[in-house]
């Protein structure tokens, strides 16, 4: 037996795998009852007062996230409220000299016009003010499933990743256990069988015949 | 007629063409002028511009003091208003005919004004709004009127609210099997079959103006009902599929 694999670690492993499958489930009827609870709202509210006319469009419509995915933990995902630092400086540095050199060289009449165009609304950052400022409980009840179905996705995801560095460690730990098997096991073979001995071969075969 | 001047003005608002807004408006709602609300910036503008030939004109006095533009909460606040002006200017035309009409459409009324206090209440705790805003909101032709809607502007909670419906007759048993479980039905399915079992009662009297009120809500409730049934089916979530307000 492996003595780097132990029993504790492939339970931890089948108990992540558990955990794993009871999150997507969850997640599945989370995100399910979101749907249900926004028809309800409907219902309630009418179609007038809540149908797609609400929603944002690209290009239209100028949103901003209130929640970030953060990545720079290890190997983990967490949900954070702040949009992260920008990483690199240098981008921001060539803008502003490109903005620079327009001042200087003065705007052409095309830019002019595209400044003269109404740019995208922007919308309240509470999707819930989307459809008006006093919300029905069932759509408050609806953001709320689908904010913990955003938490059990980060969830799930960091769960993925530990089962799979959990899978890669015992892969590369069976393939190290299997090569020094092999190893042994010719070693073993080589100790055990004999050289074939030509003339004992040849005194067998003489004694063989005699009667 | 006031959800689609609210509609057209949100999809304005939100650089929507009007094009693609006309067609979501209720069609018995509709007048020659709606086309044109969008030209309006504040409530003034669109009551001189448009609303001045329609039968929405007389709601909009207490809207055009407010001279502010048409921003999201402003609009909520005209929504609110021309809708209590409509419902207490509704009762108050019932309540003239008088007879069977009064007798079966001024109880209709004043639940409708009841429910719409109850309802701004509770979906405004969550804003900004200040309690003397909040209770201009509310219709005056309810059987809150005048205590319970005192009550109603400085309550902060829903456990309030349900505190303060109890203590009224009327309302009493309005939060009996209400709650969040999966098998509770929420306040606005009591509401709900509260309204369609006094328009259904309505049918049972002779010679009034409220079976047609009746006849277009219950038809307005018959579609909310084949709409949901339709989510459910969409959604593949058959569970729900029975939480509909049966009419008869």
């Amino acid at each position: 037996m492996n003595p780097m694999v132990t029993d504790t670690d492939v339970f931890e492993v089948l108990d992540k795998i558990s955990d794993y499958e009871q999150l997507l489930i969850e997640l599945c009827a989370v995100i399910q009852d979101g749907h249900i609870l926004l028809s309800r709202a409907q219902y309630d509210s009418g179609y007038s007062t809540m149908n797609s006319t609400y929603l944002p469009e690209p290009g239209l419509h100028e949103i901003t996230p209130t929640t970030f995915l953060d990545m720079s933990g290890d190997d983990r995902f967490s949900l954070v409220t702040e949009k992260p630092d920008p990483k690199s400086g240098v981008r921001k540095r060539k803008k502003v000299a490109k903005e620079s050199e327009e001042k200087k060289t003065g705007e052409s009449s095309e830019e002019a016009d595209k400044k003269e165009e109404p740019g995208p609304v922007k919308l309240a950052d509470d999707p819930l003010n989307w459809f008006g400022l006093m919300a029905p409980t069932s759509l408050v009840q609806a953001q709320t499933r689908f904010k913990s179905a955003i938490e059990r996705i980060v969830e799930i995801s960091n769960l993925k990743q530990e089962l799979k560095k959990c899978l890669t460690e015992f892969e590369s730990l069976s393939n190290d256990f299997q090569k020094k098997c092999t190893v042994e096991t010719s070693e073993s073979n080589e100790a055990q069988a004999p050289e074939f001995d030509q003339e004992w071969g040849t005194k067998a075969s003489v004694c063989s015949d005699l009667p | 007629m006031i959800d689609n001047i609210i509609l057209l003005i949100t999809g304005t608002l939100r650089n929507r063409p009007i094009a693609e807004l006309l067609p979501r408006c209720h069609p018995l709602g509709t007048f020659d002028e709606l086309a044109t609300i969008s030209i309006a910036q504040s409530p003034a503008e669109l009551f001189n511009a448009v609303m001045v030939d329609t039968p929405l004109a007389p709601f909009f006095s207490e809207c055009v003091q407010d001279e502010n533009d048409l921003d999201e909460m402003n609009i909520e606040i005209l929504r609110n208003k021309l809708y209590k002006s409509y419902l207490e200017d509704f009762y108050a035309f019932c309540e003239s005919l008088g007879g069977t009409t009064a007798d079966v459409m001024c109880p209709i009324l004043a639940f409708e004004a009841d429910r719409r206090a109850i309802t701004i209440t509770i979906n405004s705790f969550r804003t900004d709004l200040l309690k003397d805003d909040i209770e201009n909101l509310y219709p005056k032709c309810g059987k809150l009127f005048p205590e319970g809607l005192k009550f109603l502007k400085n309550a902060e909670d829903r456990e309030e609210v349900r505190r303060i419906c109890e203590r009224f007759g009327a309302y009493k048993d309005l939060y009996t099997g209400v709650g969040d479980g999966p098998n509770d039905k929420t306040l606005e399915d009591k509401f709900f079959e509260e309204e369609v079992k006094m328009l259904g009662l309505s049918f049972e009297q002779q010679f009034h103006f409220g079976v047609f009120y009746a006849f277009v809500k219950l038809k307005e409730q018959e579609n909310r009902n084949i709409v949901w049934i339709a989510e459910c089916i969409a959604q593949k979530n058959k569970n729900k599929i029975d939480n509909y307000i049966p009419i008869f």
